[in-house]
């Protein structure tokens, strides 16, 4: 296109959109090999993903830090078993510097479309920095990344400051209002203990209470650090002993008696031990099965609920009206901030309608039932299209990381067997999608996914699908969706040569 | 053997019969999940001392017999002389593949005291046995295990709850050991047995000889040692590696108590020996495994 300003990474054999925990894995691996025709397409202005978006008050991961990082790139430097979000945003931007990946990297660069080019069997992406080619796309572009708000009446005449958990309106001072923070996931209950602090009155609206677990978070000595850098089997120890032990907690997925019973033990007798009073003892206790929803961990989130400038509203924000919000239960509050912490767009990925295969056809429509992927990776119409991290890839008990890396190494054999066989082009068939798919759905229906009796953001509510979920061990994922099968393609077409 | 009943129960959520046969005057009980779920060989799992298909496998029947037919056995001990201990057992397990799952091959996967059994079963009819899995086995009684069979004998006689604690110290890996508070070390300890039926399977324990039944095991082997093992050491595993010839070997960092330490890499090692044996050539040491 005319537009397009010189640039030597405009026509590449790899184009990878999104600059988060997956599309920098897999650039860091493209690197160590060698290979240097490919992109990066970033929207926002840094690397980082979620850990660049999530800049609330006390925003730290969930998973431990030893597993939360690359296997191939360990950090001897965590401050702590689960490491504030700044510094897992500082490990993937030192990764991308460390590694090369800055001649890479387009900033400013979001998919606005992704188009299959039946003439040249290519892609082209259309972005404000230009278009951009490619034989292969990756879309590694996350879910936990658009965000959603809830669909309350009024919410946009909100007379206050309002703002969604993962767009922090650090300019807005907090300290003596009145705030409202509506959700109570993984990032309302890292904010409530910071916000209760400073706040005036703080009210937390809850729909479902959620299922809380001892964090067991610790420091790491000096000591402790200064050994990991000297002996990095060490650090891989500790990976893989907490890799294996998450990996244990399927099995109260799973609904096996014994490991459900401890794992709603583990929970409930927390909340008895940091809650004394019956009543609110009771408002916090879930109705649905232990890991139906993403089970929270948090030693501060109960004392903060108990402090006495804030009010745990166990029903939903049901409307806005001016500076009131009312809940379900029908009180009223005058509140001065509205923190929406009601998570991401996860089973109707706003990228899906950016992204055009054969026939013009988007992903999204390919995706009206529910969005799935052959190995969680290729999907039937969109050829050389391979997605990192995205359907059958969230699990409730073990560390995302490990997922994509299984991912980035199917990826790389495929771009290995395309060298090998003159670029040609690879294509599941609908048949084998839809196979795969089926097999996800019945191992879902196994699980307290499907059968815990709530709804979550691994569902799809338009089908009751668990599309987001891999409803097995995290092994099992790499056992069975880390290998590269050729057969399992259709590869007739061949790229044509770049310009 | 005789006579052989089956009555429905529940393991978790999988679906399980519970039957039993009879061999002379011991009752042979075992759990079968039944359902096929796929093409794959079913697996037998067979527990080691002092435990039983319930305390061993809790974990690894449920979630294997996800994917494939899982058998457990109970073993009966058996009273005679302890050097005939490996055999007696081992027929057990045979008279259990030939009723539930005759004329097919199996997966024998055994633990500890089990993998013994296993090995002499599978070495002793290789008919019955399609592939085998030996977990915190060992070849041959040897002097640190008498030693320390030694000291168990002597404080059964002098002080049971000393000899609770000495359990569990040998038990689990010291890294493990070192992550418990107070109270679940208490929680770990009270869980052992000092009964007579125990003390007959560490006679049987002081008895184990696979040197001549080893070279007669013909199928595909998958050897499992715990790096942190101090009651059979992961050397014995590797002297099983030397002493099976289609034998492959790998290690999960652990103590002897592998299926509560790392009972999902377990299931891990397990399927997918089961799924293709021969995935890893005879005589290979399995790639490590860095998650």
């Amino acid at each position: 296109m005319p537009t397009s300003t010189p640039d030597a990474l405009r026509d590449v054999s790899v184009i990878i959109v999104g600059a988060g925990f997956s599309g920098l894995g897999l650039g860091i691996q493209l690197r160590r090999r060698g290979e240097s025709s490919f992109v990066i397409l970033e929207r926002a202005d840094d690397v980082g993903g979620s850990w660049r978006d999530n800049t609330y008050p006390g925003v730290a991961c969930d998973v431990p830090s030893p597993l939360y990082s690359y296997s191939f790139r360990t950090n001897p430097d965590w401050s702590r078993m689960f490491s504030p979000g700044q510094e897992i945003w500082d490990y993937l931007r030192a990764a991308a510097r460390e590694e090369g990946l800055g001649p890479h990297l387009r900033f400013g660069a979001e998919m606005l479309e992704a188009r299959w080019n039946e003439n040249d069997h290519r892609w082209t992406v259309r972005t404000p920095q230009g278009e951009f080619y490619g034989d292969v796309l990756v879309a590694a572009t996350g879910h936990l990344t658009d965000i959603k708000l809830p669909e309350v009446p009024g919410l946009e005449t909100f007379t206050g400051e309002l703002f969604h958990s993962a767009r922090w309106n650090h300019d807005f001072p907090l300290a003596g209002k009145r705030i409202g923070v509506v959700g109570t996931g993984a990032s309302a209950i890292q904010i409530v203990p910071q916000l209760a602090e400073i706040a005036d009155q703080l009210v937390v609206f809850q729909r479902s209470a959620p299922y809380i677990q001892p964090r067991r978070d610790r420091v790491f000595s000096e000591a402790e650090k200064n050994l990991f850098r000297r002996d990095q089997r060490t650090v891989e120890e500790m990976r893989e002993m907490l890799f294996w032990y998450n990996d244990s907690r399927f099995a109260a997925r799973r609904l096996i008696d014994d490991y459900l019973a401890e794992a709603s033990w583990q929970a409930l007798s927390h909340l008895d031990k940091q809650v004394s009073d019956p009543e609110l003892r009771a408002k916090l206790t879930p109705d649905y099965t232990i890991g139906c929803k993403r089970i929270l961990l948090s030693d501060d989130y109960y004392p903060a609920i108990q402090r006495p400038n804030v009010h745990l509203e166990a029903a939903a924000l049901e409307r806005v009206e001016g500076s009131t919000a009312f809940s379900a239960a029908g009180e009223a509050f005058e509140l001065d901030v509205l923190v929406v912490a009601t998570g991401f767009e996860t089973y109707d990925l706003p990228s899906s309608y950016r992204i055009f295969g054969r026939g013009g056809n988007a992903l999204a429509d390919h995706w009206s039932n529910g969005m799935q992927a052959y190995k969680s990776i290729a999907t039937a119409g969109f050829p050389n299209l391979f997605l990192l991290n995205g359907p059958g890839t969230s699990l409730g008990h073990n560390s995302v990381i490990y997922m994509i890396e299984a991912q980035i190494d199917h990826l790389l054999a495929a771009l290995d067997w395309r060298s090998a066989h003159d670029g040609r082009v690879l294509e599941v068939s609908s048949d084998i999608e839809n196979a795969f798919a089926k097999r996800l759905d019945e191992g879902a229906a196994e699980t307290v996914i499907i059968r815990g009796g709530c709804s979550s953001w691994y569902l799809d509510p338009r089908n009751g699908r668990a599309t987001l979920s891999w409803p097995d061990f995290a092994h099992r994922f790499r056992d069975e969706c880390a290998p590269f099968d050729p057969a399992a393609y259709d590869h007739g077409e061949q790229s044509a040569a770049r310009a | 053997m005789s006579t052989a009943s089956t009555v429905p129960a529940t393991a978790g959520d999988v679906k399980e019969n519970h039957g039993s046969l009879h061999i002379g005057d011991l009752e042979v009980n075992f759990f079968d999940s039944v359902d096929e779920h796929s093409g794959l060989p079913p697996i037998v799992l067979v527990h080691g001392t002092g435990g039983s298909a319930r305390s061993h496998f809790g974990f690894l029947f449920p979630m294997l017999a996800a994917k494939q037919r899982v058998v457990a056995v109970d073993l009966a001990t058996p009273q005679g002389p302890p050097d005939e201990g490996q055999i007696r057992m081992a027929e057990q397990v045979q008279a259990v593949i030939e009723k539930v799952l005759p004329d097919r091959p199996v997966t024998l996967a055994g633990y500890s005291l089990g993998a013994v059994v296993a090995a002499t079963a599978a070495g002793t009819r290789p008919d019955l046995v399609g592939g085998l899995i030996l977990m915190a086995g060992w070849l041959k009684t040897d002097a640190q295990q008498k030693l320390r069979n030694d000291i168990w004998r002597a404080l059964r006689q002098s002080d049971v709850e000393a000899l609770r604690r000495y359990q569990a110290f040998c038990a689990f890996s010291a890294p493990l050991l070192a992550m418990l508070s107070d109270g679940e070390i208490e929680a770990l300890v009270s869980s052992f047995r000092t009964d007579d039926l125990m003390a007959a399977q560490m006679e049987i324990n002081r008895h184990v000889d696979l040197t001549d039944v080893a070279p007669k095991i013909a199928c595909p082997t998958l050897i499992v040692a715990g790096t942190d093992d101090l009651m059979t050491p992961f050397r014995q595993s590797k002297r099983l590696f030397g002493a099976i010839a289609d034998a492959r070997y790998t290690e999960v960092t652990s103590g002897h108590a592998m299926v509560v330490e790392r009972p999902a890499e377990l299931v891990h090692l397990i399927a997918a020996f089961n799924a293709n044996p021969n995935q890893y050539p005879a005589g290979a040491i399995l790639p490590t495994r860095r998650p």
